[in-house]
């Protein structure tokens, strides 16, 4: 794989402060986002924080409320919750149990019945934790993308509840070693952790950060200096970043669900880049009035970092557990999507060889597309990055593969 | 969250106006150079009359206007919505600079037309060659035509002396050479300064061609040295003297012409050089290198796909998840 490096603007950095939005006004959750979730309330209902509102169709797993109030809108898109600011639970006392104490089976249950998701494009935490063979655990606090530091950070600010799951897992389920994979030159960082970690099945590892680490494989061919085609799981590899480590942290600790998430908000148009704990289904409009941003045309705002996110809409986007990173990016000129030029620099970025131009080409005149091995694309979205005509290759790309598999 | 599937380009979106931009001042430095050698020197030493210094500012300046003009008609009429208006503007630069100093103002028109209906806008909006080099083509065709017609008074044995009968490479100094002071076109400028282009311009173009171009025509020209006894002398002034390197390098900043993939440009610049070697023993190197570059451009999806097939084969074993 070629190792990509995204260039930083010194003068674009992020506060190590944490905003708390604690009350928001309303809270949403799609029905639509990870599969087809039927609702179990209707409107005017009643809600408790954290009773379930939502069950998945098919295996039934769970979506649980981030507040308490009344059911102000249900259809089969999304629900919407009224909150009453008073955050009532059914069950007061709060427990904390001891996470040694745990078998597999009771980790997995439990991450099921509490609705636990994988923060990473994987599969959700249950399933992977479910396999009988678990050798190694990763746990990945790279940077991702530029102007990402959301999981290094976590990583720094929760290390005690961090060595206390790691602990508790290598008991569990007897892995062979935990590795903590950290950007290069976080010297601070690794002596902190270093002082913390007793078992020596726990090792930090420091990698120079590159583009298509963002891909898992990527990450274990570096880390593992091997690569695997079939699944990872098979070969007894779990990777989980660190806002998934803490979501399970809570849900293990706590048998609670998770209501709240750490996002951080980047780019050039924020006047306070920064870290923000926000309740799960939180609009982002409500979110961001925190931050003193100002509407204009000219910002562009992305689910994710500025190669990989998706461009979101202000007015109907709300927070969830798999909101990472909300970037906003001033556009100096308007982007109108041209003709191609073939200037080859998609297929110089490319991390798989692939030729996106070519490939571009021969959806449009309709031929063959089985010789340009699509499937190897591994959805990091580095062409429509480099695009100096700005097509849109990932989303024609995606369509074919679609189509091929 | 509803999420758009488009993921839009936000930081390097300027980077295909800045790389036209860079192309264009490159050109014009080199003209600036060859009309300072050719021009505006002689004219202080007064061995060249005002008009005769004029003669090829004047030519680049109609060639530019007459593309646009063309540019626009066409865009009005057959637009494709793929042709912009830098390319345009290069068209114009190196049609000028491609052609020779006297060539009449029909002849220019003809090549106009040429370099932006069949170059540009023919066949689907896509390129099938150099568009300017089409142009050139065409009025070289003309021109023998009209010769054989017998059209002397159209005087036109002049544009063919350029085009077709070349120099005797004897009697010029290779340091007039390479110091661009030889031939009526304005493209013949130092071979020096287009080798510092290269340099200058390496990552706006696919540096692949003319660096594998030169390379094979080099070795082919050693390798029949040794058996034809040639002067070490003439091999490097075959270089100088017909625009190869010149050519070579805007060859490899016409994007759309050109192999995408590595292997392809690769292939690309390596049967170049074998079709400009082999067109050397028939044709003087100015009118070999254009054509060897035009059936170079026409042969481009095949060195495409044979680029991408052994890309894709011989990759790393890595990547194929």
């Amino acid at each position: 794989m070629k190792k990509i490096k995204l260039e930083e603007n010194e003068t674009i950095k992020c506060s190590n402060k944490v905003i708390l939005l604690d009350q928001p006004v309303y809270v949403s959750f799609s029905l639509k986002e990870n599969g087809i979730f039927l609702p179990s309330i209707k409107k005017g209902d009643y809600v408790y924080q954290e009773e379930k509102i939502a069950i998945k169709k098919g295996n039934h797993f769970p979506i649980f409320s981030s507040v308490s109030g009344i059911v102000e809108f249900v259809d089969t898109n999304r629900i919407v919750i009224h909150n009453d600011f008073k955050n009532r639970v059914r069950e007061h006392k709060i427990v904390e149990y001891s996470l040694n104490t745990y078998t597999k089976l009771e980790v997995s249950s439990l991450l099921f019945q509490l609705g636990i998701i994988n923060s990473l494009d994987e599969e959700e935490p249950y399933k992977l934790l479910s396999k009988s063979v678990n050798k190694t655990l990763i746990i990945n606090a790279l940077q991702q993308e530029a102007y990402i530091y959301l999981q290094t950070f976590l990583l720094k600010i929760e290390r005690k509840e961090l060595i206390e799951l790691i602990e508790a897992f290598l008991e569990i389920y007897n892995f062979e070693e935990v590795l903590i994979v950290v950007p290069r030159n976080q010297n601070l960082l690794l002596e902190e952790w270093n002082l913390c970690i007793r078992d020596s099945r726990i090792k930090m590892i420091e990698i120079e950060e590159y583009y298509s680490l963002s891909n898992t494989k990527e990450l274990i061919r570096t880390i593992k200096r091997k690569s695997y085609r079939n699944n990872l799981i098979e070969n007894g590899i779990i990777v989980f970043n660190v806002s998934t480590m803490l979501a399970i942290y809570g849900a293990l600790k706590y048998r609670r669900p998770q209501i709240k998430a750490t996002v951080q908000f980047t780019g050039n148009m924020w006047k306070n880049n920064c870290y923000m704990e926000v309740r799960i289904g939180t609009s982002l409009q409500e979110a961001i009035e925190q931050l003193n941003y100002k509407r204009t045309k000219e910002v562009l705002l992305l689910n994710g970092g500025i190669v990989n996110g998706k461009v979101i809409n202000i007015n109907d986007c709300v927070i969830d557990a798999k909101t990472l990173v909300v970037t906003a990016w001033k556009v100096t000129k308007e982007t109108v999507q041209e003709s191609c030029i073939k200037c080859g620099k998609c297929s110089k970025v490319c991390p798989v060889n692939l030729h996106p131009s070519l490939i571009m080409e021969a959806i449009i005149k309709k031929r063959n597309l089985r010789r340009f091995e699509i499937q190897r694309c591994i959805d990091c979205g580095l062409c429509n990055y480099v695009c100096p005509s700005n097509i849109d290759i990932y989303k024609n790309l995606k369509e074919a593969k679609e189509k091929i598999l | 969250m509803k999420q758009y599937m488009k993921t839009k380009n936000i930081c390097n979106y300027n980077q295909r106006d800045q790389s036209y931009q860079i192309l264009i001042k490159v050109l014009l430095i080199m003209v600036l150079y060859r009309i300072m050698k050719v021009g505006i020197l002689p004219f202080v030493l007064v061995k060249i009359s005002i008009f005769e210094l004029l003669l090829p500012i004047l030519l680049i300046i109609s060639c530019i206007l007459l593309c646009y003009g063309g540019y626009y008609i066409g865009e009005k009429f057959l637009s494709k919505n793929q042709y912009k208006e830098e390319e345009c503007l290069i068209d114009g630069i190196l049609l000028g600079l491609l052609l020779p100093v006297k060539t009449p103002f029909w002849m220019i028109l003809i090549a106009v037309f040429l370099t932006i209906f069949i170059g540009r806008y023919f066949y689907d909006g896509t390129p099938i060659g150099m568009p300017s080099l089409i142009g050139i083509l065409g009025i070289i065709a003309f021109s023998i035509w009209l010769q054989m017609c017998h059209l002397d008074s159209l005087n036109i044995d002049s544009i063919l002396l350029e085009f077709i009968e070349g120099y005797p490479l004897n009697e010029i100094s290779i340091v007039s050479i390479y110091l661009g002071g030889v031939g009526e076109l304005v493209s013949k400028t130092s071979p020096i300064l287009c080798i510092l282009a290269f340099l200058y311009l390496r990552k706006n173009i696919k540096w692949r061609i003319p660096v594998y171009f030169i390379g094979t025509y080099f070795i082919l020209l050693i390798f029949s040295n040794y058996f034809i006894s040639n002067s070490w002398v003439n091999i490097f002034k075959y270089f100088g003297v017909g625009n190869i390197i010149f050519l070579s390098l805007f060859c490899a900043a016409d994007m759309r012409t050109t192999p995408v993939t590595n292997v392809g440009q690769i292939l690309f610049a390596v049967f170049l050089g074998i079709f400009t070697y082999i067109g050397t023993f028939f044709f003087t190197s100015y009118l070999t290198i254009i054509l060897s570059i035009l059936i170079s451009n026409f042969f481009t999806p095949l060195y495409d796909y044979f680029g991408n097939y052994y890309g894709l084969k011989y990759c790393s074993e890595y990547t194929k998840y």
